[in-house]
C-alpha cells in the first residue's frame, strides 16, 4: 500500500472548476484507499468555498485564510495544515487520470529526488506536454523553455527525466522539507516563477527533480488571474520574476557580466524602440534588489552552480 | 498631475489668439507643478511627414507633428491619415492622465478616440463655433451671420458657396466669405441665391447640392459624434455655450470657464493720459480678416468729426484684403503698424487710449478685450455674438449695432469728446482673471475629472494583487523619458548585487551592452536600409506615376474620343434607325409601286399588242385611204363636173325662173285686174289671193336649194382636203426612218398603224356623223 497523500488545492473559488475537477480526483483516491486527503485553501479571504463544498462534496476539507494572499502564500499555508507527509500540489483547472499518484510515489522514494511531476497534457492534448522544463538563456536573459510544447512531446512520453522544476499546477513533494525550507519565495509574489525558483533551489542544494510520465493529469487552463487584472499587468510580474529569478542565483563571472550587459541593452532598447514595457518590467524587478540580495544571502553553499543545474536539466534531444 | 495640451498651432509658428493662449497656459501649468506636455502641428517639409520632434521650453515640453500634406477631402480633414495614431504613440511615450484639447482643427477627430481607447480623461474648451459649424464661425460665404445650428441643408448650401467662390478669380483668401461688392452684382445674385436653396444661377444643379447636402449630412454627424465623446467641454461666454446646445451637445458636460490674460504683462502699461486738445487714440489689434470688421473701422474713420488717431496693428493671410486695408488706410491717415509680437503688446495698448472690435461675426471671447481690459483701455465693440459678455455697455466699453459704421464713430466721437467719459470707462473696468488664476481653477478640474475616472475604473482586486498593481500603474504612467531615466539610475544596483567583488577593469556595462549588439542598432540600420530603399522606391514610383500620370492624360484624351465616336455612333445609330423605319416605308411604298409598274407594264404589254394591231389596222387604213383619195379625187372631179352641171342648169333654171316669173307676174297683174275690178273699182292697191301652182317651186325655196346644195359641196371639199393632209402625214411618219425601223416590221407599228388609223377613222366617223346631223 502507497502512502497517503495531501492533494493541496489553492482556490480563489471557482466552482465549474470544483465541478470538473474533484469527481475525478475523488474517484481515484478511493480507488487508492489510502486514506488521502484533498484540502482546498480558500484564498478569497471572504471564506466563501466551505459552504459551497459542505454541500457538494463534504469530504473535501476546506482552510480558509482570512485574507487573500496569493498564490505561495495559499500553498504555504495549505502545507502546513496538510495531515499526509507527501503533498500534491494542484490547482483547481488540473484533471487527474486514474493512478496519477503511484509513479509520483514511487520517484520520491529516492530522498535525492526533491519533487517530481507528471506529465502535464495541456487541455488534454496527447502532443502538449507543459512539464518537461529547462532554463534557457538567450543573449543573457534567462527563460524558461518547454520542449514537450514545441512539437517534441513524441520524446517525452516514455521515460523518467530530470526537469528543471516541477510546475506548480500538478507536482508531489514532502510536507516537511517544504515548510523547513519557508516554502516559496516571497520575492516572486503575488504569482508565476515560485515553483521555479522551488526546483532551482533544490537542484542547486544537490536534489533532484524529475518529470514521470506514466503519471498523467490534464491541464484545462482557464487563466484564472488574468479575469481579474489586465493582461499586460500579469505578463509584468511574470518578466519581473524572470529577471529577479536569476539575479537570485546567477553565480558565475561570464553570466553575470552577460546578464548585466543584458540588462543595460534591454533597456537602452526598450527606449530607443520606445517600448515601454520592458522598461516597467526592469523598473518592477529594481524594486526588489534589496529583498533579492536577502534572499540570495539566504541560500545555502550552492551543490550545484547556475551553469551546471541547467546543464543537468537541458532537454536536449537525444 | 501629467496634462497634454493639444492646439491646432503653437508659437513660434502660429501667434494667433488661441495659440498664445495655449502657450500661456502652458508655462502657467507647469509653474503651478503639472507636467505639461503639449502637442501641436506643424508644417516642417524638412522633416518626413507625421514625423514628431519634442522640445523643450518654459517647464513644458512640446511635441511636434510635422503635417506636410494637406487633407484632400472635407472627410480627411475631419480625420487627418495618420494623425490619430501618431497621436496615440506620443499619449504612449508621454502617459498624460488628461488631455486638454483647444482645438482639434488641423488635426482631427482620430485623436479623441486615441485618449479614449487609453480611458485618458478629455477636456476640450471651445473657442469657436467648430461643434457646431464646420466653418468655425457661423457666418456664410456672403459674410453674413448664421442663424440656423444643426441643418445639413443650409451648411450644405454654404458649402457649395464655397465652391462657387473657388471658381471666382481675384478675390484673395475668400475661405470665411466675401463682402458684398467683390462680387459684382450678377455673381452676388448668383451667390444669394444659391444660398436661399436656388443653385442653378451659379452655375449648380438641384442634384448637386442634394449630393453636398448628403455628405455634409455625414460629415457633420461624424465631427459631433466626436465631440459628444468630451467628458467636459469649456465655454468661456453663455452665448457659445448656449450654440453647442443648440447643435446637440448635452448642456450637462458643459462648464462656463472664463479665460484668464497674462495680466502680468499688462500691469505696467502706463495709463492713457489726454488732455482736452489731444486727439484720441484708438487702436485696433488682431487678425486682419473681413470678419473682423476693421474695413468698418475705416468706414467711421472717415466720417469722424472729433480729433481721432487710429492705429491698426495685425496681419492674415488675406492678403489681397489687407494690402487694400493698408492702401486705404494710408489714405486716411491711419498709422498703419503691421504684424506685432506677443511681447510687444504692452508697448501697442500704451499707444492708444481705447481700443476697437468692430467684428460682423458673432465673437465669442477676444482676447483683445481681455487684455485691453487689463491695460486699463476700455473696449467699444460690436454688439453681436458673445461681445456683450465681455463689454458692459456705458460700464466699461460702449458696444454699437454690429455692421453700422455711423454709429461705431458716434461712439468714438462721445469718447473723444464727453468730458469724463474715457476716465469713467477705465476706472469701471472688471478684475480681469490672470492665466496664473485660470491654471489654477483648471488644476481643480483636472483633479476632480481625474479622481472620478478613477473611481469608475477601479478594479475589484484580491487583496494580494492591490500593492502590485498600484505599482505598476505608477510605473506605467510614468512619460517614457522618466521611465528610462529611472531604470539607468538604478541598474547599478543589480551590478552590486551580482558583482560581489569591485572589478574597476571592466568596461562600463552599457558599452559592453551596446558593443555586444542592440536591437535598436539593428533596427535603425534596417529603417536606415528600409529609408534608402524606400526613397529609391519613391523615386521608381515617381516616374512610374509620371509615367502613368501621361498615361492617363493620354487615356483619358482616348475616352474623350471614344466618347465622342460613341455619341457619333450612338447618333448614326439613331438615325440609321429612322432611316431603315424610312426605308422601310418606302419599301413598302416601292412594292406597291412596283405592284402598280407591273400592272402598268401589264398593260404596257397589252397596249402594244393593241398598238401592234392597230398598226396593221391603220397600214390597212393607208391602203384604203389611198384609195379613198382615188375615189374621192374621181369624186371631186365628178362634183366639179356636176357643179358646173349644176350651174348650168341652175342658170338655165333661172333664166326659165325668170321668165315664169314674169309671166306669171303679167297673170297675176292680169288676174288682179279682172278680179279687183268687180269687187272694188276703186282700190287697185288691195292684194290679190291667188291659188299656188304645185308644178312651180317659188323663188325662196329654189334658193334654199341652191344654198343647200352649195354648202353639201363645200362639205365634200373640206373632206377632201382632210383627207389628203392626213395622208400625207402618214406618209410623211412612215417615211421616217427610225419610225419604219420600229413601226413598220414589228407589232408596235402595226399596232400604232392600227391605232391612228382607227383614230381617224373615229374622228372621220364623227366628222360624218356630224356632217350627216
Amino acid at each position: 500500500m502507497t502512502p497517503a497523500v495531501s492533494i493541496v488545492m489553492p482556490s480563489l473559488f471557482d466552482p465549474a472548476l470544483f465541478e470538473k475537477a474533484l469527481p475525478r480526483l475523488l474517484e481515484d483516491l478511493a480507488r487508492r484507499g489510502s486514506g488521502d486527503e484533498v484540502l482546498v485553501v480558500d484564498d478569497t479571504g471572504e471564506d466563501r468555498i466551505a459552504p459551497w463544498m459542505d454541500e457538494h462534496y463534504p469530504s473535501v476539507r476546506v482552510f480558509a485564510r482570512k485574507k487573500n494572499g496569493g498564490f505561495a502564500k495559499a500553498l504555504f499555508d495549505g502545507i502546513r495544515e496538510a495531515k499526509h507527509d507527501f503533498v500534491f500540489c494542484m490547482n483547481p483547472d488540473i484533471l487527474v487520470h486514474g493512478g496519477f499518484l503511484e509513479p509520483l510515489l514511487d520517484a520520491l522514494e529516492d530522498p535525492s529526488i526533491h519533487s517530481a511531476v507528471p506529465r502535464i497534457l495541456l487541455h488534454g492534448d496527447e502532443d502538449t506536454i507543459e512539464s518537461v522544463t529547462e532554463i534557457r538563456v538567450r543573449s543573457g536573459l534567462g527563460e524558461v523553455g518547454q520542449p514537450g510544447l514545441e512539437g517534441r512531446a513524441d520524446e517525452f512520453r516514455e521515460g523518467v527525466r530530470p526537469v528543471a522544476y516541477g510546475i506548480g499546477g500538478a507536482f508531489l513533494l514532502r510536507r516537511q522539507e517544504f515548510l523547513e525550507e519557508g516554502g516559496c519565495d516571497p520575492i516572486f509574489e503575488p504569482f508565476y516563477w515560485e515553483d521555479v525558483d522551488l526546483g532551482w533551489r533544490a537542484w542547486r542544494a544537490g536534489r533532484r527533480v524529475l518529470y514521470v510520465p506514466s503519471s498523467v493529469v490534464e491541464h484545462h487552463h482557464r487563466g484564472t488571474i488574468k479575469k481579474r487584472v489586465r493582461e499586460n499587468f500579469v505578463r509584468a510580474m511574470i518578466e519581473k520574476n524572470r529577471l529577479l529569478f536569476q539575479w537570485k542565483y546567477l553565480d558565475t563571472e561570464e553570466e553575470i557580466a552577460e546578464h548585466v550587459a543584458a540588462l543595460y541593452r534591454y533597456a537602452i532598447d526598450a527606449w530607443l524602440s520606445d517600448e515601454r514595457e520592458e522598461l516597467v518590467w526592469v523598473a518592477l524587478a529594481l524594486d526588489q534588489v534589496e529583498a533579492v540580495r536577502k534572499s540570495r544571502a539566504g541560500l545555502p553553499p550552492a551543490v550545484r552552480n547556475w551553469r551546471a543545474i541547467r546543464k543537468e536539466t537541458s532537454q536536449k534531444s537525444d | 498631475m501629467r496634462v497634454c495640451l493639444v492646439s491646432h498651432g503653437f508659437p513660434p509658428f502660429e501667434r494667433t489668439g488661441v495659440e498664445n493662449y495655449t502657450a500661456a497656459l502652458a508655462r502657467e501649468l507647469a509653474a503651478a507643478g503639472h507636467s505639461v506636455e503639449v502637442f501641436a502641428p506643424r508644417h516642417a517639409p524638412e522633416w518626413p511627414n507625421l514625423a514628431m520632434r519634442r522640445d523643450e521650453r518654459d517647464g513644458y515640453g512640446i511635441t511636434w507633428l510635422a503635417t506636410n500634406h494637406p487633407p484632400a477631402n472635407q472627410e480627411e480633414a475631419l480625420d487627418l491619415p495618420g494623425v490619430g495614431g501618431r497621436f496615440g504613440a506620443f499619449l504612449d511615450r508621454e502617459r498624460p492622465e488628461l488631455v486638454h484639447f483647444q482645438h482639434l482643427i488641423k488635426l482631427g477627430t482620430g485623436l479623441v478616440t486615441e485618449a479614449e481607447q487609453r480611458r485618458i480623461p478629455t477636456i476640450y474648451t471651445a473657442h469657436d463655433y467648430y461643434p457646431v459649424c464646420h466653418r468655425f464661425t457661423l457666418i456664410r460665404p456672403d459674410m453674413e451671420r448664421c442663424t440656423t445650428i444643426g441643418s445639413p441643408e443650409l451648411c450644405a448650401r454654404c458649402d457649395l458657396g464655397l465652391s462657387f467662390l473657388n471658381k471666382q478669380e481675384g478675390l484673395g483668401d475668400y475661405q470665411l466669405g466675401v463682402l458684398p461688392g467683390q462680387l459684382g452684382p450678377e455673381r452676388q445674385g448668383a451667390l444669394e441665391k444659391l444660398l436661399a436653396g436656388d443653385p442653378e444661377p451659379a452655375g449648380f444643379s438641384k442634384e448637386e447640392l442634394d449630393a453636398f447636402i448628403e455628405r455634409r449630412a455625414s460629415l457633420d454627424a461624424k465631427r459631433m459624434e466626436a465631440y459628444r465623446r468630451f467628458d467636459l467641454i469649456l465655454s468661456p461666454t453663455r452665448f457659445l455655450a448656449e450654440r453647442l446646445t443648440e447643435g446637440g451637445i448635452d448642456a450637462d458636460r458643459i462648464e462656463l470657464l472664463t479665460y484668464g490674460a497674462e495680466t502680468e504683462l499688462l500691469e505696467n502699461v502706463a495709463q492713457s493720459k489726454r488732455d482736452g486738445e489731444a486727439p484720441l487714440r484708438v487702436g485696433y489689434l488682431g487678425g486682419l480678416s473681413k470678419h473682423k470688421g476693421v474695413h468698418l473701422l475705416l468706414d467711421a474713420f472717415e466720417r469722424l468729426n472729433a480729433p481721432c488717431e487710429l492705429s491698426i496693428w495685425g496681419d492674415s493671410s488675406d492678403k489681397n484684403y489687407v494690402s487694400e486695408l493698408r492702401a486705404r488706410a494710408e489714405g486716411l491717415g491711419v498709422k498703419w503698424k503691421g504684424p506685432y509680437r506677443r511681447s510687444e503688446l504692452p508697448s501697442c495698448l500704451a499707444e492708444i487710449d481705447v481700443v476697437a472690435v468692430p467684428s460682423i461675426w458673432v465673437e465669442n471671447f477676444p482676447f483683445v478685450i481681455r487684455e485691453a481690459l487689463a491695460a486699463g483701455r476700455p473696449v467699444i465693440a460690436s454688439d453681436v455674438g458673445a461681445l456683450p459678455e465681455s463689454v458692459r455697455h456705458e460700464v466699461d466699453g460702449l458696444l454699437f449695432p454690429v455692421g453700422d459704421a455711423t454709429q461705431l464713430a458716434q461712439a468714438i466721437e462721445r469718447i473723444a469728446t464727453e468730458e469724463g467719459l474715457l476716465e469713467r470707462l477705465v476706472a469701471a473696468r472688471p478684475h480681469i482673471k490672470s492665466i496664473t488664476d485660470q491654471a489654477a481653477e483648471l488644476g481643480d478640474l483636472y483633479r476632480k475629472l481625474v479622481a472620478s475616472v478613477d473611481a469608475e475604473s477601479s478594479e475589484d482586486l484580491p487583496d494580494s494583487l492591490v500593492e502590485p498593481l498600484a505599482r505598476y500603474k505608477t510605473l506605467d504612467g510614468l512619460p517614457l523619458r522618466e521611465l528610462f531615466r529611472d531604470v539607468m539610475s538604478r541598474m547599478g544596483k543589480v551590478r552590486g548585487l551580482l558583482e560581489e567583488r569591485e572589478r574597476p577593469e571592466r568596461e562600463p556595462p552599457p558599452a559592453v551592452a551596446l558593443a555586444s549588439g542592440s536591437k535598436a542598432k539593428v533596427l535603425l540600420q534596417d529603417l536606415k536600409r528600409e529609408r534608402d530603399w524606400l526613397r529609391g522606391s519613391i523615386e521608381s514610383n515617381t516616374q512610374a506615376l509620371d509615367a502613368l500620370e501621361e498615361r492617363v492624360a493620354w487615356r483619358e484624351e482616348e475616352l474623350f474620343q471614344r466618347r465622342e465616336e460613341v455619341e457619333w455612333l450612338r447618333q448614326t445609330v439613331e438615325d440609321t434607325k429612322r432611316g431603315i423605319e424610312s426605308l422601310g416605308e418606302e419599301n413598302t411604298w416601292l412594292k406597291g409601286l412596283v405592284a402598280g409598274k407591273s400592272q402598268g407594264i401589264q398593260q404596257l404589254h397589252e397596249e402594244i399588242r393593241w398598238l401592234k394591231d392597230s398598226l396593221i389596222s391603220y397600214e390597212r387604213d393607208i391602203v384604203w385611204y389611198q384609195e379613198k383619195r382615188r375615189v374621192l379625187e374621181g369624186s371631186s372631179e365628178t362634183l366639179a363636173q356636176e357643179n358646173q352641171a349644176l350651174r348650168v342648169s341652175l342658170q338655165q333654171e333661172s333664166a326659165r325662173l325668170r321668165s315664169g316669173l314674169r309671166t306669171l307676174s303679167r297673170l297675176v297683174d292680169d288676174a288682179l285686174r279682172v278680179r279687183e275690178e268687180p269687187l272694188e273699182p276703186n282700190a287697185p292697191d288691195r292684194p290679190q289671193e291667188c291659188e299656188e301652182s304645185p308644178e312651180i317651186p317659188s323663188l325662196e325655196d329654189l334658193c334654199r336649194i341652191i344654198l343647200t346644195r352649195n354648202e353639201q359641196l363645200r362639205g365634200l371639199l373640206d373632206e377632201l382636203s382632210e383627207r389628203r393632209r392626213n395622208m400625207a402625214e402618214v406618209e410623211d411618219r412612215a417615211r421616217r426612218p427610225l419610225a419604219r425601223l420600229w413601226l413598220a416590221p414589228t407589232g408596235l407599228g402595226r399596232r400604232i398603224a392600227s391605232w391612228s388609223y382607227r383614230k381617224g377613222r373615229k374622228a372621220q366617223q364623227q366628222a360624218e356623223d356630224e356632217g350627216s346631223r
